[in-house]
């Protein structure tokens, strides 16, 4: 018996396939409307478990007797059954619109979505692979309803955000859980909360872990928004969980079948902040011509104050010749060069090359009727738009299935991503990051070029253009030394080419299964997955630069392993009522730990990046976490008479987390669907319509280590004294679990023959007992403790309109259209027994001028600045010097979470071409720009020369648009230079709505007719060009992109220095052979 | 039949793993963080982090060098133009009571309950009581009325205010209780006293003096009191330089001098000294301006810059203008957290002021000479600046104020509060300043105004204001 199971094993591991013999061969091909092979349409033979799928030509071949009846099905089209008369049966399918579209929902349960009492939606797996994102996340954007997406698009590797129906916890995760073949992933960022805020000290966007999953491997995706859907994953689920189920084999035993494709992306950055082109950098001295002045071997010289990070210089003027940053370095041959005093030919934005990224991919598959294999293999080498950033990604997939026996069912899967990135981008306020010189502390006249030839000195120190700069004599006003030092500033291009980043990330993840077939009605299924990473990164900032020297060596690692096992059962009662039913088990057990070496005071040798030239005793930290869930679940669907479908589910939990004596927690769910077009008789153009109401909840647990106080070592000792100290957060040893409550309604609709279909949906979803740091005002000794507390309400409609308005022989046009308006209120942080708010806001994130609450009886993510004043017009008040006066306090501005997201798509066949195109958009919602912030307090933004259509307002003044205190017009002139330098902690000015439209893809693809590939060894072959980020065609946000982030943690709202968007075009090739 | 035995194996050991609970909780112990440790580990890292706040630069060098103009700022020049808001101290006044208060209350707890000589345990409770004192005069100095008798306590998630007359009527007590109670004869902490490494006497010396500092502050307040407690507290001063409580910074760059790390770590250089700094000790014939200020190639002679400039003048004279000195700025250079001379200049006072008895003026001279003493300077050269610069009983202020203030350079949240009681050396507001006079309170935390505006309402209703005097500050 040992033998036995060690050999089931085995065969798990091994992709084993064998040609089995059966009964009859029955061959044939399978095609759409318009004769179009559909490849990977299954076949099964009714009443058995035996099945095939169709190769990429449609063909497909199956052994059963004659008399068996065929079922056809394919995603996205109708099932047909056929009883077979013959060896050859030739099929053509017809699409379901809606109909009787097949899902996949919760533990990979297949279900035809017209039976279904909740939210889901399936994503095209050819959408996914058609957006070319290396960040699964960002290919999601604008095709699902009920979704937000942020993030940069395309930036080497970065982060970005998806949320599901909106923000469910105050301070925990809101991303929703990624299940890939029944496997949950890690979706870490990262990021700090100095990140997440716009700040940090040289801190990488390490993106999001998510990223790992290889799209070309994903054969289908399922998004699943409501409680109801998602209470079978327990806790994680409560965001809303991604079902991805990635490919298997398909095809016949005529072989093997193969698929390439190759793409070729180009990439240049969008969203810069443009510079005023009037005066140029630095400060204006007080002499005649407001230059500084210094004699140099008896030549009198004018030069800029280069030291200064800003652009308050003289007026352009191209008669003035003076001393730029780069005519210093007395071995050069520029040496003491005088040039004109004029913009530059060559502005910031040249700084970024273009961005190539080449995908590759190839897979070989082939099944017969006792099993299947897929392997899979793609190549990613991105080169970034930042200059020597530089991606590579090798993915490999593994899929197999098998049938041991009759009633024995195998299988494997097994994925690995490899990793490798270079030159990452900094993120935020951070020499690091060159946008925090570009869009807030630049000078206007620099040209790029001269920066990128010039990065040293002859002598091979760092020149840059922010120099402390010339030594002169006061009185005398005679040059004496040049100081090379970087003021504030690094040369862009140096830091490029001497920092060091580069990190490796070994993941890999699968499942094996095993499903066995006890009788007709009861069967056991079981699972185990794994999902692994390492993660391995390293930072070095050499000597001369402006941030201390470092080398720094870190370690990420973690595991999380589930095992599943359930029983099945199913039983058709009568002709009308049907039962399917499960009962399971699951165990979780999840291991993160982390080791970050870092040198102390410095490195000691340049550029030698190794902890042992570490100036003082390198600096060790570790830091792990465990966790464990185990867990019960049920459940139960009835149909009757396919009208009526109920489903129930219940499930209970252990959390290692929670307080052993609290640690158990249950919660149920009910859903119902009503297909009333079965029911009534309706006019003809209701082609189908059905009812569905839903209410559901959803458990969760708490961080590791909350219950018990302890004290936290701190790093490194003082000489030979450790410090200790006790944690600012108290801990709770009473804490219990969260629960998140919804109740969701829905209605489905198709119409006019199939063309137009409708899916609407209203959901409510409260969520109680926020586990979560209330904060404490300090003098209590803590800044915050853990408490159950809080109560935050998301609700919202949410519509998907899909038509087909023309549909003839050789012209399909399909358009697509998906809605959801987003409400969220914090309707509790915690009150007393009296009923009274305790706490009134948590602060989650502050930039100088703007901070980001969680505040009692406000949208989640609020935003708190001072404000303008306005008399009771609504007129902006100026004081007596012509500026606005603010409010004291810092008074709500807004929501950073919008009202409104959506995405329009169309598509339109023509014969052979398909042209696609997609749009999205978000209405509300608004940012804070530090970037706008510093780019007006240091004069590089365009408002500092020309304000509300006065021209060259440093020299005329300006006069802002409002009234004086006695309610009269303002009249008075304000010199900018002291206007903007005084208000910058007032955030009115510099908020925005992030309000959006993009034309976010358009597509043009060519199929070669199955005529001219006859001859070829190809079955398929298409070729495609594209555009991805085309164009932001609205945006309240000036210049910047109003979906950037730097992370995908819960804070936003908070632009710094962001790093720029790309736009993208490219190629795309595609043969199945 | 076979098969489906192995399948339900299959299943029962997959179950097993599920049923155990037990090893549920266990991994919910945390493996990164120590259950109990030795007290003297949150004392050595209270008495770190309150030392490097007093002389970082949030409190000293943008606020106490400043408001004194010991120095000015040579770019951004916000601070030095009392450009400041109500977030800017709301990381000093967090640190400050979570991590200085809090370990020392903790750590006080855990002394309680250890078991061990008693004499030993009010050592040691003592000298965590007197850190306290100082952690809660210098919140109370700069904002005035804060949270005190409800403050540490858990239970009390509002904590209410106590004005500033209140509270320092109970550290005098504190320091008294403290003064009287210390067994000089039996030992504390054996380790982790960064101050005094436990000497008992040398702490009960700095306890009295800190008694005389607290006493002199209210002395325009409540004379009555300050007299008995400036009695109390003459009976056992710091009597010379060896028992003077410095804190020294540790070699290792994240323990160093917040000055040097400033400079070192973060490729900082925003500060130069003050024409009026520069001008003044020239004028006088101080020895100790070249201790203070930095000559190098780029500046060969000091220079100071005028105090409070405008962004742009500052930028432009940021080259020609001098530097602190290397050596105020070095790694290892100390917090001074009473010297003798200051000890000196307060007897001075107390002398002049009838509260004790003695000459006013030879604690004058002994207060000088000991911080020329500190400063390195040559004793012939002291005497000789003493006989050009001599004591003037009639116009104490300004020869007391004078000279603490040229004693308190490198602690300006110090000098910041001696200046405002003394109203001595008279500094000019500058032109560019935004608000109509020096200013004399740390305006309130954005997180009190966030999170217990119902108590910090009680007590002001402007607390972003800067220009309000404290209780204490009587002219």
């Amino acid at each position: 018996m040992k033998t036995k199971i060690s050999r089931i094993i085995t065969t798990c591991f091994l992709i084993v396939f064998q040609i089995g013999l059966a009964q009859q061969t029955i061959k044939g091909t399978i095609t759409d409307e318009s004769g179009v092979p559909l490849p990977g349409a299954t076949i099964t033979v009714k009443g058995t478990s035996n099945g095939s799928s169709s190769d990429f030509d449609g063909n497909f071949s199956i052994a059963a007797k004659l008399g068996d009846t065929l079922v056809f099905s394919f995603v996205g089209y109708s099932p047909t059954e056929l009883v077979i008369d013959g060896s050859q049966i030739n099929v053509t399918l017809s699409p379901t619109g809606a109909l009787d579209e097949v899902v996949v929902t919760a533990l990979g349960l297949t279900r035809a979505k017209k039976s279904l009492g909740f939210a889901v939606q399936s994503v095209d797996s050819k959408a996914i692979n058609d957006a070319n994102e290396n960040n699964l996340v960002n290919a999601l954007q604008g095709q699902i309803s009920g979704v937000q997406i942020q993030g940069s698009a395309s930036t080497l590797g970065g982060a970005s955000r998806i949320t599901i129906r909106g923000s469910n916890s105050f301070l925990g995760n809101n991303q929703p859980l990624f299940v890939v073949d029944g496997v949950p992933m890690d979706n870490s960022s990262f990021s700090s909360i100095d990140q997440q805020e716009g700040f940090g000290d040289n801190e990488y966007d390490y993106g999001n872990t998510i990223s790992d999953i290889d799209p070309a491997s994903i054969a289908d995706m399922t998004v699943l928004k409501g409680a109801a859907a998602t209470a079978l994953y327990g806790s994680r689920g409560a965001n809303g969980v991604i079902l991805i189920t990635t490919k298997n084999g398909k095809g016949s035993d005529d072989g093997m079948g193969v698929s390439f494709s190759t793409t070729i992306t180009f990439d240049e950055v969008t969203n810069l902040l443009p510079v005023q082109q009037m005066y140029g950098g630095g400060s204006t001295a007080s002499t005649p011509s407001g230059f500084n002045e210094l004699i140099q071997d008896g030549v009198s010289y004018l030069y800029p104050n280069y030291k200064k990070d800003g652009s308050w210089g003289p007026k352009y003027d191209p008669n003035v010749l003076v001393r730029h940053w780069n005519s210093w370095d007395p071995l050069a041959s520029n040496y003491k060069e005088t040039r004109p005093w004029v913009a530059p030919a060559n502005g910031y934005e040249t700084y970024f090359d273009t961005g190539v990224t080449y995908n590759n991919s190839i897979s070989f598959s082939g099944a017969n009727n006792k099993g299947n294999y897929r392997v899979g293999y793609t190549n990613i080498d991105q080169k970034g738009t930042t200059p020597l950033g530089k991606l590579e990604k090798n993915a490999i997939s593994i899929n197999s299935g098998y049938e041991l026996t009759d009633k024995l069912k195998a299988g494997v899967s097994v994925n690995y991503t490899n990793t490798i990135v270079n030159n990452r981008n900094v993120t935020g306020y951070d020499n690091g990051n060159p946008m925090q010189a570009f869009t807030q502390w630049w000078q206007t006249q620099l040209d790029m070029d001269l920066i990128r030839n010039n990065t040293t000195t002859l002598s091979g120190d760092q020149y840059t253009w922010n120099a402390v700069g010339p030594v002169v004599d006061e009185t005398t006003k005679e040059f004496k030394s040049y100081d090379f030092a970087p003021n504030y500033f690094d040369s862009p291009f140096w830091v490029r080419e001497n920092f060091l980043q580069e990190d490796v990330r070994n993941r890999m993840f699968g499942n094996m299964n095993l499903a066995y077939e006890i009788n007709d009605e009861l069967s056991v299924s079981t699972q185990i997955g794994t999902d692994w990473y390492q993660f391995s990164l390293r930072e070095g900032i050499p000597l001369g630069s402006v941030s201390l020297s470092k080398y720094v060596e870190a370690e990420r690692r973690f595991q999380e392993t589930n095992m599943e096992v359930k029983l099945n059962y199913k039983k058709e009662f009568s002709d009308k009522l049907d039962l399917r039913a499960f009962v399971g088990a699951n165990t979780m057990r999840q291991v993160f730990k982390k080791t970050d070496i870092a040198t102390s005071g410095g490195i000691v040798v340049d550029k030698f990046f190794n902890i042992a030239n570490s100036s003082g005793s390198p600096a060790v930290s570790t830091y792990q976490t465990e966790r464990g869930i185990d867990s019960f679940f049920a459940s139960a669907s009835l149909a009757w008479d396919s009208t009526v479908y109920l489903d129930l589910s219940a499930r209970n939990d252990w959390s290692s987390t929670l307080p052993k004596d609290n640690n158990s927690y249950f919660y149920p769910s009910a859903s119902l669907s009503f297909i009333f077009t079965e029911a009534i008789d309706l006019t003809e153009a209701v082609n189908f319509g059905k009812f569905r109401v839903s209410l559901a909840q959803a458990g969760n647990d708490a961080s590791p280590y909350l219950l018990e106080n302890v004290y936290e070592a701190t790093s490194p000792n003082f000489g030979s004294n450790p410090l200790y100290r006790v944690p600012q957060s108290q801990q709770n040893p009473n804490l219990t679990n969260e629960l998140t409550t919804e109740f969701e309604l829905g209605l489905d609709l198709v119409l006019f023959d199939n063309r137009l279909s409708i899916d609407a949906a209203y959901y409510d979803r409260t969520t109680k007992d926020q586990i979560f740091n209330v904060p404490l005002p300090s003098p209590t000794g803590f800044t915050s403790r853990t408490l159950n507390a809080g109560e935050m309400r998301n609700w919202g409609w949410e519509f998907q309109f899909k038509g087909t308005p023309i549909k003839q022989n050789d012209l399909r046009v399909d358009l697509g259209l998906n809605l959801s308006f987003i409400n969220n209120e914090v309707v509790e942080l915690l009150k007393d027994n009296e009923g009274n708010s305790v706490v009134e806001n948590i602060a989650v994130g502050s930039t100088w001028a703007a901070e980001v609450r969680v505040q009692e009886g406000y949208p989640y993510m609020a935003l708190f600045g001072q404000d303008y004043t306005y008399d009771s017009n609504g007129n902006r008040i100026v004081d007596a010097d012509g500026k606005y006066v603010f409010t004291s306090d810092r008074e709500y501005l807004g929501s950073v979470i919008p009202d409104l997201t959506g995405g329009f798509s169309t598509s339109v066949e023509y014969k052979n071409f398909t042209l696609s195109t997609l749009f999205d958009f978000q209405v509300g919602g608004i940012i804070h720009s530090t970037s706008t912030q510093w780019s007006k307090y240091s004069g590089m933004h365009p408002e500092t020369v020309a304000f509300n259509g006065e021209s060259d307002t440093r020299a005329n003044g300006m006069i802002l648009p409002g009234v004086k205190a006695d309610g009269s017009k303002n009249d008075i002139s304000i010199d900018p230079q002291s206007y903007y330098q005084s208000i910058w902690r007032s955030a009115a000015p510099n908020v925005f709505e992030t309000s959006y439209l993009k034309f976010r893809d358009v597509r043009l693809s060519y199929r070669f007719p199955s005529s001219t590939l006859d001859k070829t060894p190809f079955n398929n072959l298409t070729f495609g060009v594209f555009g991805r980020n085309i164009a932001i065609l609205s945006s309240d946000l000036p210049y910047l992109d109003p979906q950037g982030v730097t992370s995908s943690g819960n804070l936003q709202g908070l632009e710094n220095a962001q790093v720029p968007s790309t736009r993208s075009f490219g190629f795309n090739l595609t043969a199945q052979f | 039949m076979k098969l489906f035995r192995q399948i339900g194996i299959y299943a029962l050991i997959t179950l097993s793993f599920i049923s155990c609970t037990d090893e549920l909780s266990d991994l919910n112990k945390d493996p990164n963080s120590a259950i109990s440790v030795n007290p003297s580990s949150l004392l050595s890292r209270a008495q770190y982090k309150l030392y490097d706040r007093v002389h970082g630069r949030n409190l000293n060098m943008e606020w106490g060098m400043l408001m004194v103009q010991y120095w000015t700022q040579n770019e951004y020049t916000e601070e030095s133009r009392y450009d400041v808001d109500v977030t800017t101290f709301d990381s000093s006044w967090e640190s400050i009571y979570t991590e200085v208060l809090n370990e020392l209350k903790v750590a006080k707890e855990l002394v309680s309950a250890e078991s061990g000589i008693q004499a030993v345990k009010t050592n040691k409770i003592n000298i965590i009581d007197v850190m306290m004192v100082q952690a809660y005069m210098v919140l109370t100095d700069g904002f005035g009325d804060i949270p005190y008798t409800e403050s540490l306590n858990t239970e009390k998630t509002l904590p209410s205010y106590d004005s500033q007359e209140s509270i320092y009527k109970d550290l005098l007590l504190r320091l008294k209780n403290a003064a009287t109670t210390y067994d000089t004869t039996a030992g504390s902490f054996s380790s982790g006293d960064l101050v005094y490494n436990g000497d008992v006497a040398h702490w009960k010396k700095l306890t009295h003096s800190l008694m005389l500092r607290a006493a002199m502050r209210i002395s325009d307040a409540d004379p009555t009191l300050a007299q008995e407690y400036i009695t109390t507290a003459a009976s056992d001063l710091i009597s010379s330089r060896a028992q003077e409580a410095l804190f020294v910074f540790d070699s290792a760059i994240e323990r160093a001098n917040p000055m040097y790390r400033n400079v070192v770590e973060d490729s900082r250089d925003d500060f130069c000294v003050t024409k009026y700094l520069v001008d003044e000790l020239t004028n006088t014939g101080d020895p100790r301006l070249d201790k203070f200020a930095r000559v190098d190639d780029k500046v060969p002679t000091i220079i100071g810059m005028p105090y409070g400039l405008s962004d742009d003048d500052a930028s432009n004279l940021k080259s020609v203008r001098s530097r602190p000195s290397d050596g105020v700025r070095s790694a290892t250079s100390p917090h001074v957290i009473l010297s003798y001379a200051e000890v000196q200049f307060l007897l001075a006072e107390a002398y002049q002021r009838s509260f004790l008895t003695g000459d006013a003026e030879a604690a004058f001279n002994a207060g000088v000479n000991s911080s020329m003493e500190y400063w390195e300077i040559d004793s012939a050269v002291a005497a000789a600046y003493l006989v050009a610069n001599p004591y003037d009983s009639s116009d104490w202020k300004q020869s007391i104020g004078w000279e603490k203030w040229v004693n308190f350079y490198t602690n300006g949240y110090e000098a910041w509060s001696e200046w405002r009681r003394l109203d001595a050396p008279a500094l000019v507001l500058p032109a560019q300043a935004v608000v109509s006079s020096i200013p004399t309170r740390l305006p309130y935390p954005q997180s009190e105004v966030s999170n217990n505006s119902g108590q910090l309402d009680k007590v002001t209703t402007s607390p972003d204001e800067i220009t309000i005097k404290l209780w204490w500050d009587k002219n």
